[in-house]
């Protein structure tokens, strides 16, 4: 390399210099993760949480040292990105929120509206947007945060590998994350919804160690219905029944429990392991119309009467009864949502599909629209299996 | 720095100068062997300062009847003269043997032809090619009132023997490796290449040393230009001494300012049996266990001979391995530094808290962390590879300290620091060739640098450099990254992957363009039930 070719190298590493890169240079020690932020709003101004990771205490294998894994702190600002930025005076180090997984919105300012506290988390380039978004019921965020969980050291994961089991295994709450919320705010014909979490027993002594060391910890958070949203505003919540019934319509469900009456009374329980669903608009005679079928397999999952299931008249039976359930479901969800006028099925976007015209003219008044659209459920369910045996031992200890 | 460079140059130049001119007058007064037993032999125990190995041995014979005086000489310890002293001495009755062939009056050519039993024998008539013959092991004959002498290969000297080669071992293969002798080296070849066309021309190269230096190729398959190549670049050699092949390898390589070595070589008779094979050349020093073997590509570096011997699979997946630790090796320690100071949304969340627990309480940026480690590491390498045999267990014991859990403990570097460190040092030993290796080793200090200051950024660019470096590369007008780039589809049968035998048909397109059908086999198929 002669001394020409030398000068060119140094003036080639100088312009990686002037080229924009990673500049943002932060060794491990120099920065907090966060792994929840909830908001709240009261008397105007925004109030922001974030639960911080504390690394030593969760990371230790030897016995922890007594301290609180996470820690929950909170700064009022007038807007999000303000109280954000005003955490470090809370904070020894800059927050860091790249790892976020789950944001908590107080019921509060949830009823206000979600729209505008959500600009800041799309714009922030250090956000990712998969984490999901929930809804504090009856609380503030705040308290949701402050609430230690015993089984998952970090809180948030226990928010957030919940909201993933009961979604795969029960159908009852929904994963939105930020993606989702803003496609759902910005599209007409669709409303959201957000899984709501509810803190049980003592929210006081939650936040405490105590609540660690009990068997049976003195508050814990639990997930329990759906927030229904109207454009950006809650409007009220879908009980179990109906969350369920909204999965079914929104394809969400992977496995859940339906629970069937036995003639005998008693009850009898089918495990959903597989359902499918297709929503269609119509337009008939200039009004819209919507068809939704459901196709679903379950297995029987426990007999607790004493029923001859091992025969085909009784298979048909559960069958018919299983698609009852499931259309009273949805028909439940249905009705709820109509009663707050609040689209969240997405029905407007299936009249959009097939009928564009149409639904330009419905567009501007498509909430009045929904709550008297007619809607035609049809359920198609079949049983697979019965299990490890066929017949209850019930049934043999001659009827109890 | 340039002009200091020039300076020793132009030093070296001038010493040289003398050395020559000196030699160039005692060639013109005195080379030319005398008419008198007793001047030459003056003149060669002056020559060689009457150093006390130098044997010089006087005796008469008889000739048709006739008297001569006769000297052998030779250096005691690298000739052996037992032969020739039997066969000009001895007799079944007297012990001054009487030589009758009368048609034959000198008696040099009669000894030649009739007397001695010694293979390799030639002429000597002046000073410097039988000096040069006796201090190569050889015995001169010199016979009173001929100014001529004979010089008869006697050479035995003391040799390692052939054993299993250090630096690169197999489990399976031949375990015989080259010795320092380059007569026994080349044999070690040609008992492995039993062809005709295996051409070797030797020379001397060293004005001091007078180093023999081999070639070998097999003309017909070596392209003739690399060969010629070769020979224009050993005789620009103008050097005092070649102790070692890295002496030649650094005289005669592409580009002395690349990292990456362009020669390849190997103390395997099987490994350089191979490269010749495939159309390279190979280049025996005396003196030495390496032998070079050109042009060498990218790719050569990172096989051995055993991915041969092996199954093919099994040898597929060892070169796919040695891409792995090779990519591990060169960017290991970076890759870490750059995730976790730049890029810390790229860690899984439970890993990444559990890095930032372990770097609680350090002191120091991942960056100081990390060459502290590397560092460490390259001293007790380096210790492991100097120091005396007898004391290697205390430096392993030390390095397990060292980069250890007792250097976690004290609170200097992370275990998950330990951890990458570890790794890439392991990576680093599976790229079979030890030049490479140490190329990796220095490049990787480069992107550790390039990691802290720009993230995965400066690793991408400093890649992209490396690349684009690597493609300038040409090893004796081969380019370095064939047959990757080139792309040549069909070298892709020994590239990353080696097909099995039977599919690898041709040799390499680039190293033996002319020759390149190798075999005409089938796949084997399973014969009918």
């Amino acid at each position: 390399m002669s001394v020409h070719g030398a000068i060119r190298f140094v003036l080639l590493c100088m312009a990686f210099l002037t080229v924009t890169g990673c500049w943002n240079r932060n060794e491990l020690n120099e920065i907090s993760i966060a792994t929840a932020f909830g908001f709240d709003k009261n008397a105007g101004r925004y109030n922001v949480s974030a639960q911080i990771i504390n690394a030593t205490e969760i990371a230790t294998n030897k016995g922890s040292s007594g301290r609180a894994p996470v820690i929950t702190v909170q700064m009022p600002g007038r807007t999000i990105f303000e109280a954000v930025r005003a955490l470090t005076t809370t904070t020894p180090r800059k927050i860091y929120s790249s790892h976020l997984r789950i944001l908590v919105i107080g019921e509060d300012l949830a009823r206000e509206g979600i729209a505008k506290v959500l600009d800041g988390l799309s714009r922030d380039h250090e956000l990712r947007t998969d984490f999901y978004i929930i809804v504090a019921r009856n609380t503030t965020a705040n308290q949701v945060l402050r609430i230690l969980t015993p089984l998952e050291r970090i809180p948030t994961d226990k928010m957030y590998s919940s909201l993933e089991a009961s979604q795969r295994n029960w159908g009852v709450t929904a994963k939105v994350d930020l993606h989702q919320l803003i496609y759902d705010l910005v599209d007409k014909g669709k409303d959201p919804v957000l899984a709501g979490i509810r803190i049980e027993g003592n929210a006081r002594r939650g936040g405490t160690r105590m609540n660690l060391s009990n068997a049976s910890p003195q508050a814990i958070l639990t997930y329990e219905g759906l927030a229904v949203f109207h454009k950006d505003k809650l409007v009220g919540w879908l009980n179990d029944k109906q969350s369920k019934g909204y999965n079914y319509i929104r394809g969400n469900i992977k496995s859940t429990i339906v629970p069937l009456p036995c003639p005998t009374g008693d009850d009898l329980d089918i495990e959903l392991i597989h359902a499918s669903h297709k929503i269609k608009g119509r337009i008939v005679d200039g009004k819209p119309e919507i068809n939704v079928s459901i196709r679903a397999e379950g297995n029987i999952g426990e007999v607790e009467c004493d029923m001859k299931i091992a025969t085909n008249e009784a298979i048909a039976l559960l069958e018919q009864e299983l698609n009852e359930q499931i259309k009273d479901a949805i028909e439940a969800a249905i009705t709820r949502a109509k009663y707050y006028k609040s689209d969240i099925f997405g029905f407007g976007s299936a009249i959009h599909r097939a009928n564009f015209k149409a639904w330009n003219r419905m567009e501007s008044d498509w909430e009045d629209e929904f709550a008297r659209v007619p809607v035609h459920v049809t359920v198609n369910a079949k049983l697979r299996r019965t299990g490890s045996v066929v017949e209850s031992f019930l049934e043999r200890m001659g009827g109890s | 720095m340039v002009s200091f460079y020039e300076a020793m140059k132009k030093m070296h130049k001038r010493g040289t100068g003398r050395h020559k001119s000196l030699e160039s007058d005692t060639n013109k007064t005195a080379n030319a062997l005398k008419d008198t037993l007793e001047d030459n032999l003056r003149f060669i125990d002056a020559g060689l300062g009457n150093s006390t190995d130098l044997v010089i041995r006087q005796f008469t014979i008889t000739a048709n009847r006739r008297l001569c005086r006769t000297a052998i000489v030779y250096i005691d310890g690298l000739a052996n003269p037992q032969a020739l002293l039997d066969s000009l001495l001895k007799d079944d009755n007297e012990t001054r043997k009487a030589i009758e062939h009368p048609e034959e009056t000198n008696p040099l050519q009669l000894l030649r032809d009739y007397v001695l039993t010694i293979g390799d024998m030639h002429g000597a008539s002046d000073f410097d090619t039988l000096l040069h013959a006796v201090l190569s092991g050889d015995t001169a004959i010199l016979v009173d009132g001929f100014a001529e002498g004979i010089v008869a290969d006697t050479r035995d000297f003391t040799d390692r023997g052939v054993t299993e080669p250090s630096s690169q071992t197999v489990v399976r293969g031949p375990r015989e490796g080259f010795s320092e002798t380059l007569r026994t080296n080349t044999a070690l070849v040609r008992r492995k290449i039993k062809d005709r066309n295996l051409w070797m021309e030797t020379r001397q190269i060293g004005d001091v040393t007078k180093t023999d230096v081999s070639l070998m190729f097999i003309k017909g398959t070596v392209n003739d230009k690399v060969v010629d190549e070769v020979r224009a670049r050993m005789d620009r050699i103008d050097i005092d001494a070649i102790l070692e092949s890295g002496y030649i390898e650094e005289l005669i390589q592409d580009d002395s300012y690349s990292p990456f070595p362009t020669i390849y070589h190997s103390e395997r008779p099987d490994a350089i049996a191979g490269g010749l094979l495939e159309g390279r050349v190979a280049i025996f020093v005396d003196g030495t266990p390496f032998v070079l073997l050109v042009p060498a590509l990218f790719t050569h570096f990172m096989q051995t001979p055993e991915d041969y011997y092996q199954r093919a699979d099994i040898g597929s997946l060892l070169r796919i391995l040695r891409y792995v630790c090779l990519f591990i090796a060169l960017f290991g320690p970076s890759a870490y530094i750059a995730i976790t100071t730049f890029h810390q949304e790229m860690i899984p969340t439970p890993l990444l808290i559990s890095i930032m627990a372990q770097r609680e309480g350090i002191p120091f940026p991942a960056f100081i962390e990390a060459i502290i480690m590397e560092v460490t590491f390259e001293i007790l390498r380096e210790a492991g590879v100097r120091m005396p045999r007898t004391i290697g267990q205390a430096v392993s014991i030390v390095g397990a300290l060292v980069i250890g859990q007792a250097a976690v403990d004290a609170g200097l570097v992370g275990p998950a620091m330990v951890i990458v460190v570890s790794i890439t040092a392991i990576s680093n030993f599976v790229i079979p060739s030890y030049n490479m290796g140490i190329s990796v080793r220095m490049i990787r200090f480069i992107y550790m640098m390039l990691a802290a200051s720009f993230g995965l950024y400066g690793i991408l660019v400093g890649t992209i450099v490396m690349v684009l470096h690597l493609c300038s590369l040409r090893s004796f007008g081969v380019p370095y990254l064939a047959p990757f780039a080139p792309f040549i589809i069909e070298d892709q049968k020994d590239n990353i992957f080696r097909l099995p035998q039977w599919a690898l048909l041709t040799r390499p397109r680039l190293v033996s363009p002319n020759n390149r059908k190798r075999q005409k086999n089938h796949p084997p198929h399973k014969p009918a039930p």
